[in-house]
C-alpha cells in the first residue's frame, strides 16, 4: 500500500502541491490525471523518492521514505519508478542493460534472460537487442525504459507518462495488457500519470484529479460520474471538475440567440 | 640471448620506436654541435641532464609496461583466461615472470649504457626512475587484490626512496627494503588468485573490463553488470554502492600516507633551495581538490530541495537536513587554512604543519559524516540525474 499524509511540496515559493492525502490499496491501479502544471510529476516524484517533501510522510508497505536506511532500501527493492524521460546508457546494447537492471533487482539469472527475450519480443525489438542503444528511434528507447521496469519484477509501479514518448500502437495495446494482468493477476500496485482521458478510462481502478496542487477527486469513473452528475466520458467529467465556469459559460453561449 | 631477453622485451615495434627516438634525439645534439663546432651543451649540465632524462623516460614506460601487461590483475583477457586455466601461485605466470628478473637488469645496464658517455653516473638514474614507477604501481594491484598491508608498505617505501632520492646508495637501500615488501605482497597476492571475495577486486575488474569496452566495437563483449545503468536505476534502484573495500582503516591510513607524501614532497622542496612557494601552491591544489571531490560526490545528482529563492521566501535560509553535507568540507577547508599558519604565528617547522594539516584534512574529508549511503538514502534532498549521466547518456 502506498500512502500519502499532508503532503506539501515547494520548490520555490509557490506550493505545487498542497496537503495532499491519498491511499493507494495493493493490487490498484491508480493513474493520476490532470492539465500540465498542476503537480502530476511532482505528486508521482514524491511517491518516488525522488522529491523530498516539505511538510508530510510517503509511507510504502508499511516502511517510510527517507526514514532510515533500512526503510529506504525496503522500499526500493519493492518499488520501480520510470520518469517519463529515462536516460539510458547509449554505448550499451538493450540486451546488456535489461539484464544489468535485472542483476541489480537480484533476478535469478535464468528467469532473467527469458524474461529479457520476452520483453525485447514483445515490444518488437528482438532484432535490435544487441544493437547500442544509441542507434534507437525515441520510441524504441521508450520501449526499452519501460521493458527495463517491467523487467524488475518489482510488487510497486511508479510510472510517469508511459504512453508518451513515440510510443507506437502495438506498444501501446503490450503496455496496457501488460500493466493490466500485473495488477489483476500479480498484485501488483500500479501509479502512473497520462494526459489522454481515454487511456485512462480503459485501464484505470481508480483515477486521482489533480487541481492547483490538490486532490480535486479520487475515485472509480463511476464514482467521478456520479460526484459530477455527468455520466459522459472522463474527458467531460475532467472539463467539469477542473473548468467548471469555462463549461457554464460555454453551455450559456450555446444557447440559442433570440431571433 | 635475444631469446632469454624476450621473456620481458617490450614489443618488436616499442623498441624500435624507443631506438628510433633515441637515434634521434642523439643525432639532433651531435648534428648541433658540429654545426656549431662547439661542445653546444657542454657548458651546462644539460648535456649530462638531457640524455639522463631521455632514458629515464624510457625506464618509466618500461616499467609500466612490466607491471601492466603481465599482472593478470591489470589485464581482464589475461585475468579470464587465466581462470580457464589450471594455473597456481605455484607454477610460473604464462605471460612471463612479474617480479624483477636478470633479464630486467641487463635491459636497464643496456639503457644506462647508452646514456653513460654522456650522462656519467647520472645514468644510474634509469634504475632509479625504473624501481620507483615499477614499485609504485605494482602497489595498486596489491591494494585491489586484498593485500592491502603490502600495498600500505610499498607506498611508504616509495615515499622514503624519493626522500633518499639525491643519494644513490640510500635510495638503492630503501629501494630494495620496499622490493621485499612489494615481493612478499606479490606472493600473498598470486596465491589468492583469482581473488574472490575480493570487493574491491570485483569493482576494479568490472571498471577495466568497461574501459576495455570501450575501446572494441560496442556489444561485441557482452557483460551485463558493467558501469552505469542511467537515470533513474543508478540514483533509486536498490543501491550496488559497495564501500567494503575501503573501510574505516583504509580511510586513516590513507590519511597518513598523505600526510608522508606531503612530508617528502616538502623536505626535497627544502633541499632544493626552493622558496616553498611551489610547494604551497601544490598543497591549496590538494586542498582545492579534496574538496571539491568530497563536493561533487555528495551533490551530484543531489540537489536542495527548495532553491535559493525558496529559502529565502519560506524564511529558511538553513535546511539543516541538507546543509550538512557542507560541513565537512568547510570543516576541512578552515582546517586547510588555519593549520598552515601555524608555523608564521608560533615558528613551527612548516615541514611539520603542512603534512599535518593534509592528514587532518583527508580525515575529515574521508571520515566525517554523513557516509555517502546514509545521505543518499536519507538525505533531505531531491535526486536528479547528475551531471556525469546527463551528459554521458544523450
Amino acid at each position: 500500500m502506498i500512502e500519502l499524509v499532508n503532503i506539501t511540496q515547494h520548490y520555490g515559493v509557490r506550493p505545487v502541491l498542497r496537503g495532499i492525502n491519498l491511499r493507494v490499496k495493493p493490487g490498484e491501479l491508480v493513474v493520476i490525471v490532470g492539465p500540465n502544471g498542476m503537480g502530476k510529476t511532482t505528486l508521482l516524484g514524491v511517491m518516488a523518492g525522488v522529491l523530498q517533501p516539505q511538510h508530510g510522510v510517503v509511507t510504502i508497505d508499511g516502511h517510510q521514505r527517507r526514514q532510515s536506511v533500512a526503510a529506504e532500501l525496503a522500499i526500493r527493492k519493492k518499488a520501480v519508478y520510470l520518469p517519463d524521460q529515462a536516460w539510458l546508457p547509449t554505448q550499451r546494447t538493450a540486451r546488456e542493460f535489461l539484464l544489468g537492471v535485472g542483476q541489480l533487482y537480484d533476478i535469478d539469472m535464468d528467469r532473467l534472460m527469458e524474461h529479457v527475450n520476452r520483453l525485447l519480443s514483445l515490444f518488437e525489438l528482438s532484432e535490435q537487442g544487441d544493437w547500442v542503444i544509441s542507434s534507437y528511434s525515441s520510441g524504441q528507447k521508450k520501449k526499452l525504459a519501460l521493458a527495463s521496469a517491467l523487467l524488475t519484477e518489482a510488487p510497486v509501479l511508479l510510472l510517469d507518462e508511459p504512453f508518451s514518448g513515440g510510443l507506437d500502437p502495438s506498444g501501446l495495446l503490450a503496455l496496457k495488457r501488460v500493466l493490466k494482468r500485473r495488477v489483476a493477476e500479480q498484485g501488483a500496485t500500479v501509479v502512473l500519470t497520462s494526459p489522454v482521458p481515454e487511456l485512462v478510462e480503459e485501464i484505470a481502478d481508480r483515477i486521482v484529479i489533480l487541481r492547483n496542487g490538490t486532490i480535486a477527486a479520487f475515485d472509480t469513473l463511476e464514482g467521478l460520474r456520479r460526484l459530477t452528475e455527468c455520466p459522459g466520458s472522463l474527458a467531460e467529467i475532467l472539463e467539469r471538475l477542473m473548468f467548471p465556469e469555462t463549461t457554464k459559460k460555454l453551455q450559456e453561449y450555446f444557447k440559442e440567440l433570440p431571433t | 640471448m635475444i631469446r632469454w631477453l624476450r621473456v620481458v622485451l617490450p614489443p618488436w615495434w616499442a623498441v624500435i620506436l624507443a631506438g628510433f627516438l633515441y637515434t634521434l634525439f642523439q643525432s639532433a645534439l651531435l648534428g648541433l654541435e658540429w654545426y656549431f663546432d662547439l661542445p653546444l651543451f657542454g657548458l651546462m649540465d644539460t648535456e649530462k641532464e638531457v640524455p639522463a632524462l631521455v632514458m629515464g623516460q624510457f625506464a618509466f614506460g618500461y616499467a609500466v609496461y612490466r607491471v601492466w601487461a603481465f599482472h593478470p590483475a591489470l589485464r581482464p583477457g589475461y585475468f579470464q583466461w587465466l581462470c580457464g586455466t589450471p594455473w597456481s601461485s605455484v607454477k610460473p605466470l604464462p605471460l612471463g615472470p612479474l617480479h624483477l628478473v636478470w633479464q630486467d637488469v641487463i635491459l636497464l645496464a643496456l639503457w644506462a649504457g647508452l646514456s653513460w658517455p654522456r650522462a656519467g653516473l647520472q645514468s644510474l638514474n634509469v634504475f632509479q626512475v625504473f624501481l620507483f614507477t615499477y614499485l609504485s604501481l605494482l602497489g595498486l594491484p596489491h591494494f585491489v587484490t586484498g593485500q592491502k598491508s603490502w600495498a600500505y608498505a610499498v607506498a611508504f617505501g616509495v615515499g622514503v626512496m624519493a626522500l633518499v632520492a639525491r643519494n644513490p646508495w640510500l635510495c638503492f637501500g630503501a629501494a630494495s627494503v620496499t622490493y621485499v615488501a612489494a615481493f612478499l605482497g606479490l606472493r600473498a597476492s598470486l596465491a589468492s588468485f583469482p581473488w574472490e571475495g575480493t570487493p574491491l577486486f570485483s569493482r576494479f575488474q568490472r571498471r577495466m573490463q568497461q574501459e576495455l569496452k570501450s575501446k572494441e566495437s560496442a556489444g561485441q563483449n557482452p557483460g551485463p553488470n558493467q558501469g552505469t545503468l542511467g537515470w533513474p536505476f543508478d540514483h533509486l534502484g536498490p543501491p550496488h554502492l559497495d564501500l567494503t573495500g575501503f573501510d574505516r582503516r583504509d580511510r586513516l591510513l590513507a590519511g597518513l600516507l598523505l600526510g608522508w607524501w606531503f612530508y617528502v614532497f616538502y623536505s626535497l622542496a627544502r633541499s632544493a633551495d626552493s622558496d616553498w612557494y611551489g610547494a604551497h601552491v601544490c598543497y591549496s591544489i590538494f586542498l582545492v581538490l579534496g574538496i571539491a571531490f568530497r563536493v561533487a560526490i555528495y551533490c551530484n545528482g543531489y540537489l536542495p530541495p527548495l532553491s535559493l529563492l525558496g529559502r529565502l521566501g519560506h524564511g529558511r535560509p538553513i535546511i539543516p537536513g541538507y546543509d550538512q553535507v557542507f560541513i565537512a568540507p568547510l570543516l576541512a577547508l578552515a582546517v586547510g587554512a588555519a593549520v598552515p599558519l601555524v608555523p608564521w604565528a608560533t615558528g613551527l617547522d612548516p615541514l611539520i604543519a603542512v603534512p599535518s594539516a593534509v592528514v587532518l584534512t583527508t580525515w575529515i574529508l574521508l571520515l566525517m559524516g554523513p557516509s555517502l549511503q546514509t545521505w543518499r538514502l536519507t538525505g533531505y534532498h531531491r535526486i536528479t540525474p547528475g551531471v556525469m549521466t546527463t551528459t554521458q547518456m544523450r
